[in-house]
C-alpha cells in the first residue's frame, strides 16, 4: 500500500542527457546538509566514543581546543565492567583490579574511576528505558487493536467515530513537556489533587475509627494528630520507583494509543472487504474474523508500529527529563526513571563528558538496530518465506532438468 | 446464524446492541480520560493556592488575574518570548524541510542520473537511524562552529529530512505526470521554474500534511533546544515548563497551572482547527511503506 496510486508506473529517463545535471542540483541541498549536520556528527560521535574527550566549562566558554587521545574500546570496557551485572556475574572487583593493574597509567586509572559509576548508571538507564517502553507499549497495542477492531466492525457500525478519534488522539499533539509537568502537579506531594483525595479518604476512615475510641487516651490523641497532619495517607509518588515508572509509562500510553489506533484502523480498512464477506458467508463470527483475517493481514502494519514505537521509546526523553529533574538534583537520588537519552543529556550538558556520552550513544544505536532486526525476524511472513524458498528450489530443479 | 427464526434474529440484534453500548461506554470513558487532566489544569489555573490545597475543584475559580500577576511578577516565565522563539524555529524548520524535501523527491522522480538509485537507497537507509545517536557530535560541533545559543542549528538541519523526502516521493509518484514537466519544458520554462510553478502546486496536499506534522514536532521539541539555547529570551515554549518546576513557584499552585495552560494553548488551537487533516495524515503516514 503505497501513497496515492503508486501502481501507476512512470517511464523514466525520457529527459535527455543534459537534463540529468538538474537532478544533481536539486538533490544537492539535501545531501550537503545531511552530511554536514547529521552524518558528520554521527561519525564524530563514533570517533569520540573511542577517545577520552571531555571538556571543562572554561574550555567550552573560551572555545579553547582540547587534547583528544585515542583510547580504542577503553570506554566501552569501562562501562561494561562498571555495570552491576558484570561485577555480580564475574565477582570482578573493579577498584582493586584497576589499582593493581601495572599496565595502566595514572591518567587511565583516574578515567576508569570516573567511568565506574557511569557504567552502573548506563546499564540502569537501558533497563529503565526498556521497562518503561514495555509497560506502555503492551497495553497500548492491545487497547489500540481492540478499538480498531471495534471501529471497523461492519456489524456494529459505531457512530461518532470522528468525535472519538478527535478526543483519543488529542493528547498526542500537546507538548510532552507540559503534559509531564501537569502530571507532576496532579500527583504532587503533598498538595497534588490525588494526594489531597488520598488524605481526605484517610481522614474520613480515621474519623469513623475515632468515634469508637475513648477521648483522651493516647491512641485517640495519636489518631487525631494523624487526621490533622496533611501528609498522612499520602504517597510521595515520584520517590517510589514503580510509581514513578508507572506514571511515566501511563503518560506515554495515554499520549500514543490514539495514534496507534488510527494507524491500525487505516491498516484494517486497507484489507480487501471481499475477504470479510467470504468469512461472513462461511459463518465466521467477529472474533474468528479478527484472528484469522485481520491479524495476519495486519502484520506489516503491526511491525511498522512496533519498530517505530521501539525507536521512539528508546529515545524517550521529555517526560522522564521533566519528572526526574536535571543533573544538579542527582544528589537527591532520583528514582529509577533516568532513561538513556536523559543520561546522555546530563553528560553533554553538565559534565561535558563527550567521550562517555558518545559511547552510550553508540550503544543505543547498536541496541536499537539489533532489537529492530530481531523484531523483523520474528514478525517476518513465515509462509511467504517458505513459499519463496520452495519456488526457488522448484526453479532450480527445473533448470537442472533442462 | 443457523436458524432464521424471529427469536434468533432478536438475539442477534440484542447482541449487537449490547456490544454497541459497551463500545460507547468505553469510548466515552477514554474521551473523558483524554480531556480530564486538561480540564483540571484550567480549573486550577483559575483557582487560588488555598482553594487548590483544600481539595479537588470542579468549577472555575476567580483567581485567574491574581495567578497571572504572580506569574508575570517573576519575569522568568516570559511566554511572549517563548512563543516567538518557538514560532521562529518551528516555522522556519518546517518551511525548509517541506521545500527541500519536495525538491529532493522531484529530483528522484523526474530526472534520470547515475546516482539516482543510490541516492534514494541512501535516504531509505538512514531513515531509521535514531536522531539522538548523533547528538554528542552535533552539540560539540555547535560549540566549535560558534552556533551555541543561536537558532541556526535548530533550523538548518531541517533541510535534510529523510522521512519527509520519502513521503513526498511516494506522493509525487502518483500525483505528478511527467508529461506536464515535458509540456512545461516545451513551453520554455526553466527546470527550476517548472518545479516551483508546476510541481509545488500539485504537491500542495502532501506539503500541507507534512507542514502540519513538521510544525507540531518542531514546536514540541525539548532535547535539542535545551542543549543549544541558553539565554532567557531565546528559550522555547517547552523549555519554559522547566522554569515552572523551579522553587520560585513551589507554593504557587494556581500559577503553575496557569503557566502550563499558556504553554499548551498554541497546540490546542492548532489541533482544534486542523484535527481533520492531522488524523487523516496519521492514517496516510502509516500506509506509506
Amino acid at each position: 500500500m503505497a501513497g496515492a496510486g503508486s501502481n501507476k508506473t512512470i517511464k523514466r529517463g525520457r529527459g535527455k542527457v543534459n537534463y540529468s545535471r538538474y537532478g544533481y542540483f536539486f538533490i544537492l541541498p539535501f545531501f550537503l546538509v545531511y552530511f554536514t549536520f547529521t552524518f558528520y556528527p554521527l561519525m564524530t560521535t563514533i570517533y569520540y566514543s573511542m577517545t577520552d574527550y571531555t571538556r571543562t566549562l572554561t574550555q567550552v566558554a573560551t572555545n579553547e581546543p582540547t587534547e583528544i587521545n585515542f583510547v580504542g574500546t577503553f570506554n566501552f570496557k569501562a562501562l561494561f565492567q562498571g555495570s552491576t551485572w558484570y561485577q555480580e556475574a564475574t565477582g570482578f572487583n573493579f577498584k582493586d583490579n584497576v589499582q593493581s593493574d601495572p599496565n595502566l597509567t595514572n591518567t587511565e586509572k583516574t578515567a576508569f574511576y570516573r567511568n565506574m559509576n557511569l557504567g552502573k548508571e548506563t546499564f540502569e538507564a537501558f533497563g529503565n528505558t526498556m521497562i518503561m517502553w514495555l509497560l506502555n507499549f503492551i497495553p497500548q497495542i492491545l487497547l489500540s487493536l481492540l478499538l480498531a477492531a471495534w471501529f471497523t466492525d461492519t456489524r456494529a457500525k459505531v457512530r461518532g467515530q470522528g468525535f472519538y478519534k478527535f478526543m483519543l488522539y488529542l493528547p498526542n499533539i500537546i507538548t510532552a513537556a507540559s503534559i509531564s509537568m501537569l502530571f507532576l502537579s496532579i500527583f504532587g506531594y503533598p498538595q497534588g489533587p490525588i494526594n489531597i483525595a488520598l488524605h481526605k479518604s484517610f481522614a474520613a476512615n480515621a474519623q469513623a475509627e475515632l468515634a469508637t475510641l475513648v477521648p483522651g487516651t493516647e491512641e485517640y490523641q495519636q489518631l487525631l494528630m494523624q487526621i490533622n497532619n496533611e501528609t498522612s495517607g499520602t504517597v510521595i509518588f515520584f520517590d517510589k520507583t514503580w510509581w514513578a515508572r508507572g506514571i511515566i509509562s501511563f503518560i506515554n500510553f495515554w499520549m500514543w494509543y490514539g495514534n496507534t489506533m488510527i494507524v491500525l484502523i487505516a491498516g484494517i480498512l486497507g484489507i480487501s472487504p471481499s475477504l470479510y464477506e467470504a468469512a461472513q458467508i462461511d459463518g465466521a463470527n467477529a472474533s474468528q474474523t479478527f484472528r484469522r483475517i485481520t491479524l495476519p493481514l495486519l502484520r506489516p502494519i503491526l511491525l511498522y508500529t512496533l519498530v517505530t514505537s521501539l525507536i521512539g521509546g528508546m529515545q524517550m526523553y521529555d517526560i522522564p527529563k521533566i519528572i526526574a529533574g536535571s543533573a544538579s538534583s542527582l544528589l537527591l537520588a532520583r528514582p529509577k526513571i533516568v532513561t538513556v537519552v536523559v543520561l546522555i543529556s546530563d553528560l553533554l550538558g553538565a559534565s561535558k563528558n563527550y567521550a562517555i556520552a558518545s559511547a552510550i550513544s553508540v550503544m543505543l544505536f547498536v541496541f536499537t538496530a539489533m532489537f529492530s532486526l530481531i523484531l523483523f525476524y520474528i514478525m517476518r511472513d513465515k509462509d511467504a518465506a517458505k513459499l519463496k524458498k520452495e519456488e526457488k528450489a522448484y526453479k532450480k530443479a527445473l533448470g537442472k532438468g533442462m | 446464524m443457523g436458524r432464521k427464526t424471529v427469536d434468533g434474529y432478536a438475539n442477534y440484534t440484542a447482541g449487537i446492541l449490547a456490544k454497541k453500548t459497551l463500545i460507547h461506554i468505553v469510548c466515552i470513558f477514554l474521551a473523558i480520560l483524554s480531556i480530564a487532566p486538561f480540564y483540571l489544569m484550567v480549573v486550577n489555573a483559575t483557582s487560588s493556592s488555598l482553594q487548590i490545597r483544600m481539595g479537588l475543584n470542579y468549577f472555575f475559580g476567580s483567581s485567574l488575574a491574581a495567578n497571572y500577576k504572580v506569574l508575570m511578577d517573576q519575569s522568568f516565565f516570559n511566554f511572549y518570548d517563548g512563543f516567538i522563539s518557538s514560532f521562529i524555529i518551528a516555522a522556519s524548520a518546517t518551511f525548509l524541510s517541506c521545500y527541500f524535501s519536495t525538491l529532493a523527491a522531484y529530483s528522484i522522480i523526474v530526472y534520470d542520473y547515475k546516482l539516482r538509485k543510490a541516492a534514494y537507497a541512501f535516504i531509505l537507509g538512514v531513515m531509521m537511524i535514531p536522531s539522538m545517536v548523533s547528538s554528542a557530535g552535533f552539540v560539540d560541533m555547535v560549540y566549535k562552529w560558534n552556533m551555541y545559543d543561536t537558532y541556526w542549528p535548530l533550523i538548518i538541519p531541517a533541510i535534510a529530512a529523510p522521512a519527509v523526502v520519502f513521503f513526498m516521493k511516494q506522493y509525487m509518484e502518483g500525483a505528478l505526470p511527467l508529461e506536464i514537466v515535458e509540456a512545461s519544458r516545451i513551453d520554455g520554462c526553466s527546470e527550476f521554474g517548472t518545479f516551483n510553478r508546476i510541481a509545488l502546486p500539485i504537491m500542495k496536499p502532501a506539503i500541507a500534511t507534512q507542514a502540519i506534522f513538521g510544525f507540531i514536532t518542531n514546536w514540541n521539541q525539548l532535547f535539542m533546544p535545551s542543549m543549544i539555547l541558553s539565554s532567557m529570551e531565546k528559550k522555547t515554549m517547552p523549555m519554559l515548563v522547566e522554569i515552572l518546576k523551579s522553587n520560585r513557584y513551589k507554593t504557587e499552585y494556581g500559577t503553575v497551572y496557569l503557566g502550563l495552560t499558556i504553554t499548551i494553548i498554541p497546540m490546542f488551537v492548532v489541533y482544534i482547527f486542523l484535527s481533520r487533516y492531522i488524523i487523516a495524515g496519521v492514517a496516510l503516514g502509516s500506509l506509506k511503506e
